[in-house]
């Protein structure tokens, strides 16, 4: 298979990679790139675990073609702290016990990221809806919510 | 309750930021140099023997740089517990025959992923169809296809128990109430899918593996590539998840071995998320059968039950103790005089079951409280009076010889049916067609069995070593899988040795670098492990004190050491720091390192092997939860509108974390009790991915409120139980009562689908 030079933004910094036209957004992350945070859980766009921002949206990564994501700018998980200043979501996942295994965490605060960068002030039900496509084993969801929602009141 | 400095507080855990940050390495994270990837070439049929295999034209395919098959992997049978190796019944990969959809028959190395399958596909498998069985009740019968040559009406191990007097408790009864139960099929579905990596170098043998129990599948994985347990090393990497599904020794664990040992390169195999489904472990699913006898008071005389545990194609590893283990789940939490019990765990040519959050509880205790309720209406009782009436209570000793020690099972009714609105709601909410119950259910604290031979069956070793810059670091084979078992015996380490947590470093689930530790199942981390911590800790400060009352010129027992600082009770101006006090039991033993050794055995009564009865655990916890549902009458959907939740925890070492266990026990056992079913046809799974098989979402959890009730148990670590395990068994029960209580369809199997509630409805007109 032909393989092509992309250019890629990942958390403010441009990478070119060569990539083969089945190669997904999210194997380019982690296999190219060693973005390990974004997780593949299911690889076909069920679990959320992969989940990144992509131009200011939430998606699935393993749902994009890394062709499709020529010359965009991509946030993962590594590129929201600041230093060793933690982003308040990842804060308050950890001060409101919101991590159990934490395959899911990345996925969860990069789609609660999402939400608030676009609602600030969301109701529950809208929290809710945000994280719906991030499915924690675990079971944690109130937990994630209630730490969702300290922010929001910031 | 006594207050302590660390203990009992809501620390955040101490691996939560590396998994907010995206940097906690998990094993498909791992890269080595050179390493190749690895895939597995699976039975498309349920029952075959293979007749033929070719694989020349994959290992001419470029790339390629092993192809193994079960002439590599050989005759030795893999399973886990080593008691039972003679019943281990899993070929690494078939040699002869398949025994469901998905067995593994070959695996491939290749130098990417793309390569590796298409080699799968070059392998030539001929395969002779055999007649197959999916029903266990079908696969007893004689005459039934034999799954396993030797195991007569394809029943792989049957558990019988019977004490007291079954036929005068019979005879004795007001009433008999014969009742059967069915649970279906259900999945782990770690968000983490099983990886290993596996590196052979200089006849060392590596595996970077997400698995509960390092230890345990050392052993088997030594055996089947016969080599000397010294030379296979197994570390835990961070698990993202296991929920009983990572306790065993896989087919995949065993290809990667011996593909990186044919090609002196590491190999990596991740599981795909339909391998994940099809060829791990599922829940047993169960058909239940009970027979109880009860005086006119409603005090149970006798109670007979026979379970049946559809196995699936193995049941080599932790299979093995389903049948025991739900005899045990069984016969709690209700004194029960006089007991007969039988349990069959069956083969048929499905997925293999295995161990789920909850081994057979989630399954027993649907069964038993919902047969509770039905009891309580014949009765004419009331079900929270019938069930305390019959609550087991401190001190009890079971028929089946479990000896209860602490034990706080009424005050969670009490407190769950209070929070609930149980006086003002209970049978007054039928007009909204709502309903509100409760479901209870009694756990072990936690398993007995080390699954390795030990001596004198020790589960826990752990290692302490203090530093004189003062930390300590704790060397424990406890492997976390997300409940937070490093920061719970991080908590207990600091604590005893009176420093802060941050002065606490931990390693971990290391075959090579930290003692025994029999792994995390069995709800046994805490007590068992938080045992052994805390008591290397006491070992490793009684050598401090021993120097420091000299230094001080006091008695080591008048010593106290808090807040980094060894001082005397008594005059705590006199005293040293913590690191200084190091220092000096160095200096006074000739540089001598300062090691705390402590260890945690549980004495299972050997009877419990061969009659089934004797005490398993060291303590049992107890658990109330209470639904209130609202069921729509026109498409017989059940929404669960609040769930409340009461644990028998001894105390919560971090209350958070306990919280955070218990509400994912809630959401795992409304999956179980409302959508969450694997669906077979002809042995094929139909439904393995989150599409079909649905689980919950944060928009399906209601509103939960977690009740921890404190009842010191003496022998746990600070008085710390078990929790997170057995927490999923009310909540199926709860849901079915408040389903019955709301519009009085009384459903007897699981998951309580729509179409289950409205066939209830006409039935009842």
């Amino acid at each position: 298979m032909a393989k092509n030079i992309i250019q890629l933004k990942v958390n403010g910094d441009s990478y070119q990679v060569l990539v083969k036209p089945n190669m997904t957004l999210l194997e380019i992350l982690r296999e190219e790139l060693n973005f390990t945070g974004t997780k593949k859980g299911c690889n076909e766009g069920e679990c959320g675990a992969c989940t990144v921002i992509l131009e200011g949206k939430p998606v699935c990564s393993c749902l994009v073609l890394a062709l499709e994501a020529e010359g965009k700018e991509v946030v993962t998980i590594e590129g929201l702290a600041n230093g060793d200043e933690l982003h308040p979501l990842q804060k308050a996942f950890i001060d409101n016990g919101a991590i159990q295994c934490g395959f899911c965490t990345p996925g969860m605060i990069l789609s609660a990221k999402a939400l608030l960068d676009n609602n600030p002030r969301p109701t529950d039900i809208e929290i809710k809806e945000a994280i719906a496509g991030n499915i924690c084993r675990c079971g944690g969801y109130n937990v994630i919510v209630n730490a969702i929602k300290t922010v929001t009141k910031q | 309750m006594k207050e302590y400095s660390i203990i009992g507080k809501s620390l955040p855990k101490i691996d939560a930021v590396a998994k907010a940050t995206g940097k906690a390495i998990y094993t498909d994270d791992l890269k080595l140099p050179r390493m190749l990837t690895g895939k597995i070439l699976r039975s498309p049929n349920p029952h075959a023997r293979i007749v033929h295999m070719d694989t020349t034209r994959a290992k001419k395919l470029p790339g390629v740089k092993a192809i193994i098959t079960g002439k590599d992997t050989g005759t030795r049978k893999i399973g886990i517990i080593e008691a039972y190796r003679d019943l281990w019944d899993q070929e690494a990969l078939c040699l002869n025959k398949v025994r469901y959809i998905g067995d593994e028959v070959a695996a491939v190395a290749a130098i990417d992923e793309d390569t590796a399958l298409e080699a799968l596909e070059l392998i030539d498998v001929e395969y002779e169809k055999l007649p197959a069985v999916f029903d266990p009740e079908e696969a007893m019968k004689p005459g039934a296809p034999v799954i396993h040559e030797g195991f007569e009406n394809n029943i792989y191990i049957r558990t019988v128990l019977e004490s007291g007097d079954v036929e005068k408790g019979f005879r004795d009864s007001y009433r008999v109430f014969e009742d059967r139960f069915e649970t279906q099929c259900v999945v782990h579905c770690c968000m983490e899918p099983h990886t290993s990596v596996a590196r052979y170098l200089d006849g060392q043998l590596t595996l970077w593996t997400s698995t509960q129990t390092p230890f345990a599948i050392r052993s088997p994985l030594a055996c089947v590539l016969d080599l000397d347990e010294d030379k296979v090393r197994v570390i835990a990497m961070v698990v993202g998840g296991g929920f009983g599904g990572k306790v065993e020794l896989f087919p995949m664990d065993v290809c990667c071995a011996v593909l990186s040992i044919k090609t002196g390169c590491p190999v990596k195999i991740t599981l795909t998320r339909k391998e994940e489904f099809e060829t791990t472990r599922t829940r047993h699913p169960m058909i239940i059968e009970l027979k109880t006898g009860v005086k006119r008071d409603g005090t149970i005389l006798v109670k007979q039950v026979r379970n049946i545990l559809d196995g699936g194609a193995y049941g080599g590893g932790i299979g093995v103790g389903g049948p025991f283990i739900s005899t045990l789940f069984s016969s709690l939490p209700y004194k029960l005089p006089n007991i007969k019990m039988e349990a069959l765990r069956v083969y048929t040519n499905k997925s293999v079951a295995g161990a789920m959050r909850g081994y057979t509880a989630p399954q027993i205790h649907f069964a038993d409280d919902s047969h509770m309720d039905m009891i309580a209406d014949e009765l004419g009782m009331d079900p929270l009076d019938l069930r305390k009436k019959n609550a087991i209570t401190p001190g009890y000793k079971t028929a089946s010889g479990l000896k209860i020690t602490s034990c706080a099972f009424s005050e969670t009714i009490d407190k769950v049916s209070r929070s609930i609105g149980w006086r003002e709601k209970r049978g007054k909410l039928k007009k909204e067609s709502k309903g509100v119950a409760v479901g209870c259910s009694g756990f072990i604290s936690g398993t007995g069995l080390a699954l390795n031979n030990t001596p004198k069956n020790y589960t826990s070793m752990a290692i302490i070593k203090l530093h004189t810059e003062g930390f300590a670091t704790v060397y424990t084979g406890a492997t976390d899988i997300g409940q937070g078992s490093q920061t719970v015996l991080s908590m207990i380490a600091a604590e005893e040795l009176g420093i802060s947590l941050d002065r606490v470093k931990m390693v971990a689930a290391d075959t090579e670098l930290t003692p025994f530790d029999a792994g995390s199942f069995g709800s046994r981390v805490t007590f068992h492990a938080g045992n052994a911590v805390r008591r290397a800790a006491a070992d490793a400060k009684a050598q401090l004190f021993a120097v420091v009352a000299e230094k001080l010129e006091a008695n080591p027992d008048d010593l106290e050491s808090k807040g980094g600082r060894i001082y005397s009770v008594d005059n705590p101006d006199i005293g040293m720091a913590f690191e200084d006090a190091i220092w000096a039991c160095q200096e006074k033993n000739g540089g001598m390192e300062v090691i705390g050794r402590g260890v945690f055995r549980h004495d299972i009564e050997p009877s419990v092997f061969t009659t089934g009865i004797g005490n398993y655990s060291p303590a049992y916890t107890f658990s109330t939860g209470g639904a209130e549902v609202k069921v729509d009458l026109e498409t017989g959907q059940v929404e669960v509108l609040k769930f409340k939740f009461a644990h028998d925890i001894g105390r919560a070492i971090n209350p958070n974390n306990v919280r955070a266990q218990l509400e994912g026990s809630i959401c795992m056992g409304l999956g179980f009790a409302l959508f969450e079913q694997i669906l077979f046809e002809e042995g094929r799974m139909l439904n393995p991915t989150f599409l079909d098989y649905k689980i919950p979402t944060a928009l399906d959890m209601p509103e939960t409120e977690i009740i921890l009730v404190e009842s010191e148990e003496p022998d746990a670590p600070f008085g710390a139980k078990e929790c997170g395990e057995g927490s999923v068994a009310p909540v199926g029960p709860a849901i079915a009562n408040a389903v019955c209580d709301a519009i009085g369809v009384r459903i007897k199997s699981l998951p309580l689908t729509p179409e289950k509630v409205l066939r209830g409805l006409k039935r009842i007109g």
